[in-house]
């Protein structure tokens, strides 16, 4: 029987900021040794208090903002009581009842529609440490003993919740993809699941026949989109077989098991009930003034949807063009500049779809890997536009200027219908190969076996075809003849 | 008369004009402590070799004409819950034992910048929990007035210290009465500034919201020069809002209580309190009459009815956070465990106290589900009622009189098994701390068979502590300032 | 509301603030904590409809710290001197209570 399926997420963002929440260690601790950014405020040495960082607030302000919250003028913070031995102070600083922002939005693409899934606030507190085991599988169970690094301990996270409005793991995933893509392009934080610095929790539930909802349950550990959806699929899969059972859901958190593919209940002692919330006291409340507000808004980079709606009015694109171009910001950014270098915006956007987005996914890289400027594309697209060159030759000059650093005037003088010379140290090499495959026939010519010039000529013929007739044979010639003289 | 019975301020013109040296007062109040300590059992961790050479170093620079600072070469000690680099801070604690922290506390700092030099960490109850210190690991601290008896706490050590002439000036933190209690016991002056005065960076924490250095000394004027030197801001205590280096000791120079509208403290059944303390707010009532202020009966009914149920309900549920961080692995007592929770347990069970593991588990129950409910939550409520009634009173009065405490000082090892009692000790400085507000207790005489000390506490409005001063000085300079405890044949 | 606990509770809440009590000392425990919850009970008994929450009126806006990195130099110190440090790391026994 297919239920309606109810989901809500928090995400946990990393902030962009240099320090830890409460304290001036640096937040800059991959690759570090254990307990490097440690300080009297992150290791709860007696007598130490909390420091608020300013960058940590206006970084949160600024992703509420991006999430369309009303950033509130007066928020604290509380403590959350739980020991563990990731938590230095046996508490957590978070907010828990006045957070900064409140009542927002994402909009999301599902199905061709636009649906709305509100964002109910969004919090600032402070991650844990991490421990290391020394088991296998690097997980908890069967570890004899555990390593804690507090270097993690006290960066700042903004905690996101939203609604129980979506009803696909599809929707999820797609709520989590325009999240970091807003958290990104608003250098609130690089949104990494792989690094860590994006944290997916599910709440899911089916919806009895009368409506009603469900039993929550919270699915936790899943560390990429894909696992998001599959353990979302999964946790439907399973509830739906308990209920047409006659069974009943049990509100209890789960965690994701990848390799197996299937949630597990977690150990109920790390489920504390009652974290005995109650106010921080070693913090003035957090004030953010009116003025503040307005000067993060008028800060803010560029949202996705306004980039979005600008490179449909100004540049005319389609849909599916917009999207392509403004997933990653980067490459927004380039598209810009390719623009406003003087391509016409239509044909660039192709290319740049095309042919820049092809080499980048070949090479594995993103656009920051881009060797070619903005400026040489848009000389090059402008060419094409203007028919002063094919597209088939652009494209080889293209591949030419990727391989080679030479000017783009250069560039089109070597190339023509046929396609881009290969000349000196590049026309070398391929000589030189051809020579290290033909080792008896360079051996006969250097001993002076050649007097009709026979073997030089198939050595040539051979540099030819290996170049697929883009080098000059005159310069084959003369090339060939120096390196057999070495 | 002998250098250790000479306040701040006689001390510092004297090192100053030269009349004698740092190292000669420094000498001397390690030898008067040498002598009686042995018995009055004040302090925990004496830094006599530290302090001699510091004595000297500011000898140096007074002798080559430098200004060495406002109170260069007075010796104070401190009790032991703020933070001393290098000198073990045990909070009177198995837990903290032989901990020395890396760092000075601010309030440390601010003295030791301003040239005074530190002779000693003070005993006190185990994590300032108690108001006898009779809890420390290293016994029961005596009051130097009556050796049988307590010296009240939880700042006990740093009161007796004073009273006992180890130095003209201590430091010690005030919850609910910690400073302003012992004072009164030990027949002293303490000050229990207006929250966020001093940075409490550096201090072991017990309440976030009460906590308050507060200094003890033998005059008020002792009391302003110190809150000169360390009521400043500080970047490392957000709640620390004190700004500029406002001149405490200028409200010295108030010549009477012209103008001053005082209320005395009507709203309690004398015959719960001692007679003898009862009598002694009447006659400072008069007294400030006689000094042109314009007396006239006051009650505070929401702070005695509700102000010791509130600052109970707030200050152990802090409490039970603040030492949640004490688990045996980054500090302190370690004790082994079979798992991770095995060890907290051992170490947290072992490490802490009776009175500190009591306190602890009434915390946490006032913080869980359902008793949040019905005693944390409504506590923050009735607090801000208690501030408003505050509020209401000083638009009608510059300051008020009550008394200190409602008993005298009792005898050491005879507990209370009345918890109505023994919680209600409380009840007169409890709803000062709840308020935010400063507070001087006073020592007014000494009575005539016991020589026990009498003492009334005046209360004025949040940051009004420069006015304060200025009214405490007045009536001060009527009674006279009390001298050093004569200590009989232990001296 | 005035509440009280029971020897379970009692046992419930020392074991969440990880304290071990013994068993002789649980019915003392839990004598002290109605004592207190009896006296405590007086919070309730005004009545604070629409009275906010207590805060500190600060004179003047908090201040919130510059987001500059700072060393700590004594860190390699107290690392040396922790009591369960093992290398860079603090090392603690297993952390399931189970088995």
């Amino acid at each position: 029987m297919k239920r309606p399926i109810v989901i809500g997420l928090e995400v946990h963002l990393q902030l962009n900021t240099k320090t830890k929440l409460f304290c001036s260690c640096s937040t800059d601790y991959i690759g570090k040794p254990a307990n490097s950014n440690v300080c009297p405020i992150c290791l709860a040495v007696p007598g130490s208090l909390p420091l608020l960082n300013d960058k940590a607030v206006e970084l949160g302000s600024r992703m509420g903002l991006g999430l369309n919250c009303t950033i509130q003028n007066y928020s604290n913070f509380h403590r959350k009581n739980y020991f563990y031995a990731d938590l230095p102070k046996a508490y957590q600083i978070t907010q828990y009842e006045l957070p900064v922002a409140v009542g927002g939005y994402i909009d999301i693409e599902t199905g061709g529609k636009t649906k709305r899934v509100r964002v109910h606030h969004l919090h600032l507190e402070e991650d844990a440490g991490k421990l290391v085991h020394p088991t296998t599988d690097g997980r908890l169970t069967g570890a004899s003993y555990s390593l804690v690094d507090y270097d993690r301990g006290g960066v700042p996270l903004s905690e996101i919740v939203s609604e129980p409005d979506m009803s696909a793991p599809a929707e999820a995933k797609e709520y989590v993809i325009r999240l970091r893509q807003i958290a990104r392009y608003l250098d609130v934080s690089d949104g990494e699941m792989e690094s860590g610095s994006l944290r997916v929790d599910a709440n899911i539930s089916l919806s009895n026949p009368d409506g009603s909802l469900g039993t929550r349950v919270e699915i936790k550990n899943m560390n990429s989109l894909k696992a998001l959806e599959r353990a979302l699929e999964y946790e439907i899969s399973r509830q739906n077989k308990v209920l047409d059972a006659g069974g009943k859901i049990v509100m209890e958190t789960r965690l994701w098991d990848d390799a197996e593919g299937v949630t597990r209940s977690m150990r109920s002692k790390e489920t504390a009930s009652d974290y005995r919330y109650y106010p921080e006291m070693d913090l003035a409340p957090v004030v953010i003034t009116d003025e503040e507000i307005t000067r993060y808004k008028r800060e803010m980079p560029e949202l996705p949807c306004e980039k979005r709606a600008r490179f449909a009015e100004e540049f005319g694109l389609t849909g599916e063009e917009i999207e392509i171009l403004t997933e990653q910001k980067e490459l927004a950014q380039y598209y810009e500049k390719v623009v406003a270098a003087g391509a016409p915006p239509k044909r660039a956007a192709n290319w740049i779809r095309m042919e820049v987005l092809r080499v980048l996914n070949a090479l594995g890289k993103n656009i920051s890997g881009f060797t070619v400027s903005a400026e040489t594309l848009a000389a090059l697209v402008a060419k094409v536009d203007r028919k002063e060159l094919s597209s088939t030759v652009a494209k080889d000059i293209l591949d030419l200027l990727l391989r080679e650093s030479v000017t783009l005037e250069d560039a089109i003088a070597r190339c023509g219908a046929g396609g881009c010379a290969l000349t000196g140290d590049a026309l070398n090499d391929t000589i030189l190969k051809i020579m290290e495959s033909q080792p008896d026939v360079v051996e006969a010519i250097r001993s002076g076996q050649d007097k009709k010039n026979a073997k030089t000529k198939f050595l040539q013929g051979l540099v030819m075809k290996e170049t697929r007739g883009q080098a000059d044979p005159k310069e084959v010639a003369a090339s060939l003849e120096e390196l057999l003289k070495k | 008369m002998r250098l250790c019975e000479l306040t701040v301020k006689e001390i510092a013109d004297g090192i100053r004009a030269k009349r004698f040296s740092a190292e000669d007062a420094v000498k001397a109040c390690l030898s008067r402590m040498g002598t009686c300590d042995e018995t009055v059992n004040a302090c925990i961790t004496v830094t006599g070799d530290r302090a001699l050479e510091r004595a000297k170093a500011i000898d140096a620079r007074i002798a080559s004409g430098e200004d060495a600072g406002p109170l260069a070469g007075v010796p104070y000690v401190v009790k032991d819950n703020f933070c001393t680099r290098g000198v073990r801070t045990t909070c009177g604690s198995k837990m903290l034992e032989n901990w020395a922290p890396t760092y000075d506390a601010t309030a440390i700092r601010c003295l030791d910048e301003s040239g005074a030099i530190m002779l000693a960490k003070t005993n006190l109850d185990e994590f300032a929990m108690g108001s006898s210190t009779e809890t420390s690991i290293f016994g029961p601290t005596r009051n130097p007035r009556d050796l049988d008896r307590v010296p009240g706490g939880s700042s006990g050590g740093s009161a007796a210290a004073v009273a006992a002439g180890y130095a003209p000036l201590a430091l010690g933190s005030d919850t609910g009465g910690s400073v302003r209690q012992p004072s009164a016991f030990c027949g002293v002056q303490g000050m229990k500034p207006s929250y966020g005065q001093i940075s409490r960076f550096g201090v072991v924490g017990y309440a976030s919201s009460l906590d308050q250095v507060s200094p003890i000394a033998r005059s008020v004027e002792d009391l302003a020069c110190a809150l000169e030197v360390l009521a400043r801001p500080d970047p490392n205590d957000t709640t620390c809002d004190a700004y500029g280096r406002p001149k405490f000791t200028d409200a010295l120079s108030l010549p009477d209580l012209k103008g001053k509208r005082i209320g005395v403290f009507e709203g309690f059944e004398s015959e719960k309190m001692d007679k003898d303390l009862y009598e002694t707010l009447q006659k400072t009532a008069n007294l400030c009459k006689d000094a042109g202020a314009a007396v006239e009966p006051m009650d505070l009914p929401l702070a005695v009815r509700y102000g010791v149920a509130t600052y109970y309900v707030t200050a152990l549920a802090d409490a039970s956070s603040k030492l949640a961080c004490f688990d045996g692995m980054r500090y302190g007592t370690h004790v082994k465990g079979e798992h991770l929770f095995d060890m907290y347990t051992n170490t947290r069970t072992q490490g802490f106290g009776e009175e500190v593991r009591r306190r602890i588990i009434l915390g946490a129950c006032l913080l869980t589900e359902g008793f949040y409910q019905n005693y944390y939550a409504p506590a923050l409520k009735v607090r801000t009622k208690m501030i408003e009634e505050f509020d209401d009173l000083f638009s009608r009065f510059d300051a008020y009189l009550l008394p200190a405490s409602p008993s005298m000082p009792y005898k050491i090892g005879m507990k209370e098994e009345d918890p109505t009692r023994l919680y209600l000790g409380d009840i007169f400085t409890v709803p000062i701390s709840l308020g935010g507000l400063p507070g001087i207790s006073l020592n007014m005489g000494f009575t005539p068979n016991g020589g026990l000390p009498l003492s009334v506490q005046l209360v004025g409005p949040r940051y009004g502590d420069a006015e304060l001063l200025g009214i405490a000085a007045v009536i001060e300079r009527a009674t006279g300032r009390p001298q050093i405890a004569s200590l009989g044949e232990v001296a | 509301m005035k509440m009280s606990v029971d020897r379970d509770i009692t046992l419930k809440m020392a074991r969440a603030a990880q304290l071990r009590i013994e068993p002789e000392e649980v019915d003392a425990m839990t004598e002290s904590i109605n004592e207190l919850l009896s006296i405590c009970s007086l919070v309730g008994e005004l009545d604070c409809t629409d009275t906010p929450d207590f805060v500190w009126r600060m004179r003047k806006l908090p201040s919130r710290r510059e987001d500059e990195p700072g060393e700590w130099a004594d860190r390699e110190r107290f690392k040396s001197e922790a009591p369960t440090i093992e290398g860079d790391f603090f090392r603690v026994p297993r952390i399931s209570s189970e088995g």
